[in-house]
């Protein structure tokens, strides 16, 4: 009967927890991943009230294969059950390790603001291959062709992999702008995060110094696509300028059509400082775009006093608009060719790939074997333990008793 | 939980079993030599019960890492009810319910802490 209750008893002894638990972003080159969390993965789902992403009772199963799409602050996304779901990008790993074919568009210099890590492939999930300190100038990064993605190709010190510009930990040297001018009396700010979400958190600008109005800077550096900034030096400062404070260096000329007024500020409601004649002409001036359909084209007199913006509302009325566009220019970098696409493609060979060496990782179904054959030496030393001390108990023992039935005798 | 986490997250459980079992042995009243065959006894069963069903888990899947589980728990309350009567000196109680007494304690214990 005693028997028969510890039987049952033990049976409803439950799956002890053996493991702890803890147990759209911007696009990447789409890539094919398995779940490789033991315990699957965790669904995540926005929460509105709390602002972030919480993660439910459902899971991805271990070993499901996936197509991810996006990534995004440390989730990934991708189509499972006809649905669009994320998941954390710890809980997978990608079926190539090194991606192959990857096209890539022409080389660009770019400069590393913070530390940044360089990856095997263009997205989170891929292992880090190396790592680039801030500070270097020296880097020449290739764009995924035909891939709008923040990834960015890079060789680093013989090492080759991808680097994510989407924090603001990298910046490209202006591909359209060799000089750009500061439209107004700006913050130069420190800028970390990507500004897609201002909500969750992890954009984060900070003011670091100032710059005024009419600063020409030279050769600047661009933030990545979502964060609308030039990165430049003024005064032993480098941090970002917003774009909207910025007018660029145009390639070519205005003509006033009628008289033209031009204001002290990038507003019909400030001060009028001037007032140009029919058939003035600028020459490839500064031009600032601060919403859509404006232009603030800037002007300054011949001996420098003056200066101010004429307003071109090109979405406005005729009348406002009051200069057009002379395209004399000879310069390849006018706005027809800014979209002429590369042609140059690369693929990454297997030689780097075994120079990037892949021969020392273990699967994860070898790393479990491995871990369970050392649980099993623990398990066969314990045991071969636990037989010879108590061997030797027992012999003690029996010694002892022999040295009492002496004494008796 | 991540692979690379399994090592640690075994010896974890290892450590809390021998910690829990030792104390709740030696609140029952054993000493010295039989806390010794405590301690081994765990180090026996513990790593297998950690392990075995993440193998079964990653090798098969959750309905056979469940079923595993079972027959491992079975067998652990067995295995060390058998070494507890053949080692133990002291007969406090019978060897296959100290066995449950001290695997259960662990196991509630162990949700307890895994709560927090």
């Amino acid at each position: 009967m005693k028997k028969i209750l510890l039987f049952i008893v033990s049976l409803m002894v439950l799956v002890p927890n053996i493991v702890l638990a803890d147990m759209g972003a911007p696009v990447v080159k789409e890539y094919e991943a398995e779940v490789s969390n033991p315990d699957g993965a965790a669904i995540y789902k926005y929460d509105s009230n709390q602002g972030k992403y919480i993660a439910t009772e459902e899971k991805v199963a271990y070993g499901t294969k996936i197509a991810v799409t996006s990534e995004y602050n440390g989730l990934i996304t991708f189509e499972y059950n006809n649905d669009t779901v994320d998941i954390r990008v710890e809980d997978i790993t990608p079926v190539e390790k090194t991606p192959k074919n990857i096209e890539l568009g022409e080389k660009q210099n770019a400069l590393v603001i913070r530390d940044i890590e360089i990856k095997k492939g263009p997205a989170e999930a891929y292992k880090t291959t190396g790592k680039i300190i801030k500070g270097n100038t020296n880097i020449e990064v290739r764009e995924l062709k035909d891939v709008p993605t923040a990834w960015v190709y890079v060789e680093y010190n013989g090492t080759q992999g991808y680097i994510n510009s989407i924090n603001n930990d990298v910046v490209f040297e202006s591909k359209y702008d060799s000089e750009i001018m500061i439209a107004k009396d700006s913050k130069i700010l420190s800028i970390k995060g990507s500004g897609i979400n201002l909500e969750d958190g992890t954009y984060k600008v900070e003011e670091i110094g100032s710059i005024p109005a009419y600063t020409i800077i030279k050769n600047p550096y661009e933030a990545s696509q979502w964060t609308r900034a030039f990165y430049i030096t003024y005064n032993n400062k480098s941090g970002f300028v917003y774009e909207s404070n910025v007018a660029h260096k145009v390639q070519h000329d205005y003509l006033t059509t009628a008289k033209t007024k031009v204001y002290k500020e990038q507003d019909s409601n400030s001060k009028v400082v001037e007032t140009l004649e029919k058939g003035y002409l600028l020459k490839k001036p500064y031009v600032s775009y601060p919403e859509n359909c404006q232009s603030r084209i800037f002007y300054e007199s011949a001996d420098k006093k003056i200066k101010g913006w004429i307003i071109d509302d090109e979405c406005g009325e005729s009348d406002v608009q009051t200069v057009k566009v002379i395209d004399n220019s000879e310069d390849n970098n006018d706005d027809a060719n800014i979209e002429t696409t590369i042609t140059t493609t690369e693929k990454i060979t297997k030689d780097v790939e075994d120079e990037i060496s892949d021969k020392l990782e273990f699967s994860t179904k070898d790393y479990i074997i491995i871990c369970l054959a050392g649980g099993m030496i623990v398990s066969l030393t314990a045991l071969v333990t636990i037989i010879l001390v108590n061997k030797k108990n027992k012999k003690s023992d029996i010694n002892k008793e022999d040295k009492k039935e002496e004494k008796k005798n | 939980m991540r692979i690379q986490d399994i090592p640690f997250v075994m010896l974890k459980c290892l450590i809390l079993t021998i910690i829990i079992e030792t104390l709740i042995a030696l609140i029952i009243g054993y000493r010295k030599k039989d806390i010794l065959n405590v301690i081994l006894v765990n180090a026996i069963t513990n790593p297998l019960v950690t392990g075995l069903p993440v193998f079964f888990n990653v090798f098969y899947s959750v309905k056979t890492r469940n079923i595993a589980l079972i027959i491992l728990e079975v067998f652990t309350l067995l295995f060390e009810g058998i070494i507890y009567k053949k080692y133990l000196k002291e007969k406090k109680l019978n060897s296959f319910v100290l066995s449950l007494i001290l695997n259960v304690s662990s196991y509630g214990l162990g949700l307890i802490i895994n709560g927090i």
